[in-house]
């Protein structure tokens, strides 16, 4: 499984996710790839208008999103879905 | 945390006794362009008035102005003194008709002056101008209400305050709390910190990031100075009241609006007009990578006017209402100034707060977008409720210091 997670420096609901995705990436082993929304090529993600974002993907192919500020509680039972389903 | 609200509630009760002690006072002066005699007046009171703050003259000119001459006369009636001709002056509860020279009318009207700084009376002509309702003399206002206490803890010790004292200082924090978790500028310092960080020396960061935060407050002081300002000149000023009224009430039904909106969007930033934000995010890299200081410093004042001048659209209701009820409650420049300093302290913690844990840990901190929807709500409500009290009870926001 691979996420990445496209968040803006200027958006406070994407430093609060960014935070919580650290602490999840060191308990869960994750590979998260993160991207910024200005200043990386994000064209071919397809991004709406609310950040940050979180593309989840297995096998190279997108299964899932996860949209909006997470904290930690949230973010874990979304990541801990994905996992467990795959 | 709770050492820095403890200090801002002491601070904030300290103000209140501050205000007690002073008598604003408003003079009305009916005046004709060109008429000499009121020229002389008007010499007599600003050199005795120049370091009066708390005295205000508000002057009205009759001869060109229909609205002037119709009010003069309706204040004629009301203070139950002919008008003869210009000048035609209300201090207090008396008239002075007509100016003669500063050693006889002049030293008359520095006596009214002297009595009604001191002196309780009902501003009859300041009442019908800002409400349109006439009160005749000897007829109070309103009957003098017993003083009403109110006892309240905060950590354990006991405060007792007066409600009618603790209004305009607790409007002020309020709506400088609910108008700060705005986001609309709140990107361009988050971005900023970010950037500062960059710069590795932490003194330039701490000035520049200041700056940045500082001159934000001062345009909006700017702005609410300019309304103020505006409202003093408008003669309506019922219609004035009326038109805020109605930005009132059409912001606050707008913010309720947004707010249940987000109820059924994820939490998160909504991404709007790429180009400008990639316009500010270029003009701020380009800044906080200059090697000169100086030309960084003026860079940020710069961008801090700008930004602020081109978000305050997005958040102009607050600050409207909140200066329109200063200008309805008759205070003396100096507690305009002070009132509109508390608001702008208020309005400015967030980011301060922001800005000083981010340098501290030096890592950015934001403000969770669930407490900036729950702002929408509370801001709301407050610019309804706010919007009806001036349409049909514009005295309750009157606190009559």
């Amino acid at each position: 499984m691979k996420y990445v997670m496209i968040s803006a420096i200027w958006c406070p609901a994407c430093i609060i996710t960014n935070t919580a995705m650290d602490k999840v990436v060191e308990e869960k082993h994750i590979t998260v790839e993160k991207l910024d929304y200005d200043f990386d090529d994000i064209s071919k993600y397809n991004v709406g208008k609310i950040l940050p974002e979180i593309i989840v993907y297995k096998n190279d192919e997108e299964i899932g999103r996860i949209i909006g500020e997470k904290n930690y509680k949230d973010l874990c039972l979304e990541i801990d879905k994905y996992e467990k389903d795959n | 945390m709770k050492k820095i609200i403890k200090l801002l509630i002491i601070t904030l009760l300290l103000f209140i006794p501050a205000f007690k002690g002073v008598n604003a006072l408003d003079i009305y002066l009916f005046y004709g362009d060109g008429c000499p005699h009121c020229a002389d007046e008007e010499k007599l009171l600003d050199s005795y008035l120049k370091s009066s703050d708390d005295i205000v003259v508000h002057k009205y000119e009759v001869w060109n102005n229909k609205d002037n001459a119709k009010l003069v006369k309706e204040v004629a009636d009301i203070m139950e003194v002919k008008f003869v001709g210009v000048p035609y002056t209300v201090i207090g509860d008396k008239v002075i008709s007509g100016y003669m020279d500063d050693s006889t009318t002049g030293e008359q009207i520095k006596s009214y002056i002297n009595i009604y700084r001191n002196e309780e009376f009902t501003d009859r002509v300041g009442e019908y101008i800002k409400t349109g309702k006439v009160i005749k003399k000897d007829e109070p206002a309103e009957p003098k209400k017993k003083e009403e206490k109110v006892s309240f803890k905060v950590f354990g010790k006991k405060y007792t305050v007066n409600p009618r004292t603790v209004s305009l200082p607790l409007i002020s924090v309020v709506l400088g709390l609910v108008d700060g978790f705005n986001p609309c500028a709140m990107w361009v310092l988050l971005f900023l910190i970010t950037m500062l960080f960059n710069m590795k020396d932490k003194k330039k960061m701490w000035i520049l990031g200041l700056t940045f935060i500082l001159t934000s407050g001062l345009v909006y002081l700017a702005f609410m100075l300019s309304w103020f300002n505006l409202a003093s000149l408008v003669p309506k000023l019922s219609l004035l009241r009326f038109i805020v009224a109605l930005v009132a009430l059409g912001a606050g039904i707008f913010n309720i609006n947004n707010y249940i909106k987000s109820l059924s969007k994820d939490d998160g930033c909504e991404v709007v007009d790429d180009k400008k934000r990639k316009r500010i995010i270029n003009r701020i890299i380009k800044i906080t990578s200059n090697k000169k200081f100086i030309f960084a410093f003026f860079g940020i004042i710069l961008l801090a006017a700008t930004v602020n001048l081109i978000e305050l659209m997005c958040s102009i209701g607050i600050p409207l209402i909140y200066t329109q009820i200063l200008s309805m409650n008759n205070l003396s420049t100096f507690r305009y100034m002070i009132y509109m300093l508390i608001y702008i302290v208020f309005f400015l913690l967030d980011d301060i707060l922001i800005f000083a844990i981010s340098m501290k840990t030096f890592k950015v901190t934001g403000i969770s977008t669930k407490y900036t929807k729950y702002s929408h709500l509370v801001g709301g409500i407050i610019m309804l409720i706010i919007g009806i009290l001036m349409l049909l009870k514009p005295e309750l926001l009157m606190f009559n210091f």
